[in-house]
C-alpha cells in the first residue's frame, strides 16, 4: 500500500494558537483556589484581581491561616469559646505572629501590609465572619478582600 | 498519519522546470506527528487545569480606632448605615454637613421579597441616596446574627454599582463601593 503524507499545517495552525492562549490566561490568574473540601465560595460581580497575600480560610469545618488550622467550624459557626475581648484565641497569635516575622523581614511599611485575604465558604454565619474580622483586626490586619467567584 | 518515524519525505522530485529553465526545488513534506502528539498532550493537561474557578476579589475594611472621624462632613456625601436581618434591609444615613431632619427622612426599610432580600430595591434606593449626595462612597455594613455571609456577598454587590442610562448611553454608576464591615454589639 502507498504510504499517504496528511498535510497536518493548518491544524498544528491551530493548535499553537490554543496553547498560547491557554497559556497566557493561565499565568495571568494570579491567585490558584486550592480544591477543599467544604469550601464554596460565594460569586460576585466583582471584577477586582487578587493579589498573594495573607490567606484566612474558613470552610464548614476549620479556620486556617495559609493551611495551618486554628479553629474549627461548626454549622457555620466558631466551635472554641472566644476570649474576652471576644476573638479567636489561636488566629490572633498566628496572625500577630505573621505580622512579627512580616515586620522582621522588612516588610512592616509595605502597602499591603494590613491587607489579607478571607476565604470563606458561602453558608457561613455572618456573626463568624464578623468575629474573624474582628481578630484580624486585632492583629493589625485591617483591610480585608473577600475571595469570590467571578459570576 | 502521515506514517514513519522522523524521516523526511520528498514528494514530486523533479517535477519540472520554471520560465527561465531552472530546476523546481522539490517540495518537503514535514512529519509532524510527533510534535502533534506533544501538543495534543500539552493541550489536554492545560485544558483539565483550565477548568478551576477564576477567584476576583471584594474590598472591605473592619472598623478601628482612629482619631478622626471617618463620618462624612460635605453637603454632598453622607455615609450609608445598612444593617442586613431577616426582616430586611434597614437603610440609613450619617452626615455632619445635614440637619438630623435631612437625615432621618432617608431612613427606609426594604422588605425581603420571594424569600429573598430585595436587591434590586436596595440599589434603586442607593442610587436615589447617590442622585442626592453624589460625592458619598462609604456604606457601613452591619448584619444581623444568623445571616449568611452569601447575603453579604449579594449586599456589597448590590451596593458597588448600578447600570445607568445617560443621553441614551448606558454605563456603570459606582454607588457605594467603599465597605466597612461592622458588628452588632449585644
Amino acid at each position: 500500500m502507498a504510504a499517504v503524507a496528511l498535510n497536518l499545517t493548518a491544524l498544528m495552525d491551530i493548535l499553537s494558537n490554543i496553547l498560547f492562549f491557554l497559556l497566557a490566561s493561565y499565568t495571568s490568574q494570579s491567585v490558584e483556589l486550592e480544591g477543599q473540601a467544604g469550601l464554596k465560595l460565594p460569586s460576585s460581580t466583582s471584577q477586582l484581581s487578587l493579589t498573594p497575600q495573607v490567606t484566612i480560610t474558613i470552610s464548614q469545618s476549620r479556620i486556617d491561616v495559609g493551611g495551618v488550622a486554628v479553629g474549627n467550624i461548626a454549622h457555620g459557626t466558631i466551635v472554641e469559646p472566644l476570649d474576652k475581648e471576644g476573638k479567636v484565641g489561636p488566629l490572633f497569635e498566628r496572625l500577630k505572629n505573621l505580622k512579627a516575622s512580616r515586620a522582621g523581614g522588612g516588610r512592616a511599611d509595605l502597602a499591603d501590609a494590613a491587607l489579607m485575604l478571607l476565604l470563606a465558604d458561602k453558608g457561613t454565619q455572618s456573626q463568624t465572619i464578623a468575629t474573624v474580622l474582628k481578630t484580624s483586626g486585632m492583629a493589625g490586619f485591617y483591610n480585608v478582600r473577600f475571595g469570590v467567584i467571578s459570576k | 498519519m502521515s506514517g514513519g518515524g522522523g524521516e523526511v519525505e520528498e514528494e514530486g522530485g523533479s517535477s519540472g522546470s520554471n520560465v527561465f529553465g531552472e530546476e523546481a526545488p522539490a517540495s518537503v513534506t514535514l512529519n509532524l506527528t510527533a510534535l502533534m502528539d506533544i501538543l495534543s498532550n500539552l493541550l489536554f493537561f492545560l485544558l483539565a487545569a483550565f477548568g478551576t474557578t477564576i477567584v476576583m476579589g471584594i474590598n472591605a475594611t473592619v472598623p478601628v480606632q482612629s482619631d478622626k472621624s471617618s463620618i462624612a462632613d460635605t453637603k454632598q456625601t453622607v455615609t450609608a448605615g445598612v444593617s442586613i436581618g431577616k426582616g430586611g434591609f434597614d437603610v440609613s444615613l450619617v452626615g455632619n454637613a445635614q440637619t438630623p431632619e435631612e437625615l432621618d427622612r432617608w431612613r427606609k426599610k426594604i422588605p425581603p421579597r420571594g424569600g429573598d432580600q430585595d436587591y434590586a430595591a436596595f440599589t434603586a434606593y442607593l442610587l436615589s441616596i447617590k442622585q442626592t449626595y453624589p460625592k458619598s462612597d462609604t456604606m457601613i455594613l452591619t448584619p444581623e446574627s444568623g445571616m449568611d455571609y452569601e447575603v453579604l456577598v449579594k449586599s456589597m454587590d448590590a451596593a458597588r454599582e448600578t447600570d445607568v442610562t445617560v443621553s441614551g448611553v448606558s454605563r456603570q454608576l459606582p454607588l457605594f463601593p467603599t465597605v466597612v464591615l461592622s458588628t452588632v454589639i449585644k
